[in-house]
């Protein structure tokens, strides 16, 4: 098929967007559409901007990425040398298979409140929470990966006389990375839930705190001025994602096997 | 030189049986010798060369071979099979130098003396492409020279030209024996194609159907250099095909016969 003109895509795309607030913007004007629960698209851009020049954004948009950072290091960390641990070790990964599924299939989301309760209202819970949703996504793509390694390739480095070491360096680690940039990349949207949910049941800062107790106080323009941060914050780290997967994978084919 | 004596191996099947593969190989190599193993498919070939590249334990027997580092160290032998076990993320020289990069050679010359190699097999321009840029081809010739890169004393090739075409075929048996000639290896080859283990050795063992003993050895007493073109017109060959055929068909047979 013919790839279609990429004028034709961005015109479409920003015509549609520009309708869709367009839209909003008008039926909040004539009335159509209650302010008070919808609000409006320039009163959101206006209330952004006042956020923006009084610094409370910064603040704020700073708590939650330090809460979803520090719950993503931490799970990404572990996670990988889990699924190393329970790997090289038949008789845990048999032992521990149906516990660690039964943790994996409890709604961890359920688990919030409890969070809050055991580690406080500050940051702790938050971290808490944001770990235990990235340890499990990246445990099982790296666990994943390490069992897709294939043995052949590990075989015909081993005949050369390469050390322990040198097959995890030389062979495992680069087989099992797009595996484990595949965990991290679904791990950063997840330490950011993990961190907003975080502070929507329990909390004193931060952009899901704000968006929470704006909400209550039926201030919708402000609760979509905080989703307009934490929209830029998911686009800058996705990007960031992005970029370093491009680099660590640059190596690889494209498949596009559905275009 | 490479020494089995009376290697045997006995697997474990998933239902609990025992499946006998290979019963009391004996064979020796000597040095610099071209030796190809042929054998009805199934019989034990690949579990044969996994024993002597260490990476099985037979059962019974032992492999000796007058390398450093006896019995259970790795790095005596270059080893190739079917397989595509290329390293996807390495661009040509750096597959072609993991051996040297392995034994702590610095890295531009680990890329240094398989740019030499590179160029010898007709891969120079590619030096910096990754495997998935390559034909099947280049890929084994790029297998070829990441298993000489290192210098191994002994080759261990397990059918490795079986899934190219014959065309294709035919060139890379060529730069076998081109390397071989050059770097006076030993090498042991597996095939279950006779034309090519004829064409390419000095010596062919035939392996028994399952569980696989040698059954007989022909000497390939045909003058080198041999192109395959006019080597396998030949009398002296057509007449050593016929006899290892009918021979190793023997064996096929028994093993049909015995199987349904
Ligand atoms: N790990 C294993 N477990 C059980 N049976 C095996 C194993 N490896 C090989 N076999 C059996 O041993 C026999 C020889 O296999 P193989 O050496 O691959 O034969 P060939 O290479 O000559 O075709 C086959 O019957 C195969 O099913
Ligand atoms: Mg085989």
């Amino acid at each position: 098929m013919k790839p279609p003109a990429r004028a034709a895509v961005i015109l479409t795309r920003l015509g549609l967007v520009l309708g869709f607030f367009g839209l909003w913007e008008a039926g909040a004007a004539l009335g159509w559409l209650d302010a008070l629960f919808f609000g409006r698209p320039s009163a959101v851009l206006a209330d952004f901007w006042g956020l923006v020049i009084s610094g409370q954004v910064f603040i704020h948009a700073w708590v939650t990425l330090e809460e979803a950072l520090a719950g993503f290091l931490l799970g990404a960390v572990l996670g990988v040398l889990m699924a190393f641990a329970l790997a090289a070790s038949p008789f845990w990964e048999k032992v521990l298979d149906p516990i660690i599924m039964l943790a994996y299939s409890i709604p961890r989301i359920a688990l919030a409140p409890l969070f809050v309760l055991w580690f406080g209202l500050g940051v702790a819970s938050k971290v808490v929470f944001s770990f235990m949703l990235v340890l499990f996504l990246v445990f099982f793509n790296t666990f994943a990966g390490l069992k897709e390694v294939d043995r052949r390739m590990v075989d015909a480095v081993r005949v050369m006389g390469a050390s322990r070491r040198q097959l995890l360096v030389k062979v495992i680690l680069p087989a099992i990375t797009p595996w484990v940039l595949a965990g991290l990349k679904s791990g950063v949207a997840m330490s950011l839930l993990g961190a907003i949910v975080g502070e929507y049941v329990g909390g004193n800062a931060g952009l899901g705190w704000m968006i929470n107790s704006a909400a209550g106080l039926f201030q919708t323009n402000r609760v979509f001025a905080a989703l307009v941060a934490l929209g830029l914050m998911v686009v800058g780290l996705n990007q960031l994602v992005g970029r370093l997967e491009r680099r660590a994978l640059k190596w690889r084919p494209n498949n596009n096997l559905l275009s | 030189m490479i020494r089995l004596e009376g290697i045997g191996q006995t697997f474990l099947a998933a239902d609990g049986s025992q499946v006998q593969a290979l019963a009391g190989i004996d064979l020796a190599v000597s040095e610099g010798e071209f030796v190809s193993l042929v054998g009805p498919s199934g019989c034990g070939k690949t579990t044969l060369v996994e024993i002597i590249a260490g990476l099985q334990k037979p059962s019974a027997g032992r492999v000796t071979h007058g390398h450093a580092g006896q019995n259970g160290a790795f790095g005596w032998a270059g080893y190739m099979s079917q397989a595509d076990t290329l390293l996807p993320w390495r661009d040509v020289l750096d597959n072609a130098g993991i051996g040297l990069e392995i034994r702590g050679v610095a890295r531009a010359e680990c890329r240094r003396r398989a740019a030499e190699l590179a160029a010898r097999v007709g891969l120079a321009g590619f030096e910096n492409r990754y495997p998935h840029e390559l034909s099947g081809g280049m890929r084994k010739r790029l297998g070829l020279i990441r298993m000489l890169a290192y210098e191994p004393e002994v080759l261990l090739l397990d059918e490795p030209f079986a899934a190219l075409d014959a065309q294709t075929r035919e060139v890379l048996q060529n730069d076998l024996v081109d390397l071989w000639r050059d770097f006076r290896r030993t090498v042991i080859f597996v095939t279950h194609d006779l034309m090519e283990a004829i064409t390419l050795a000095d010596r062919v063992c035939l392996l028994s159907r399952r569980p696989a003993a040698i059954k007989r050895e022909y000497r390939v007493e045909l003058p080198r250099p041999r192109t395959s073109l006019e080597v396998q017109f030949s009398q002296k060959f057509q007449a050593l095909h016929q006899a290892i055929r009918r021979d190793l068909m023997a064996e096929v047979d028994w093993q049909k016969a015995h199987q349904a």
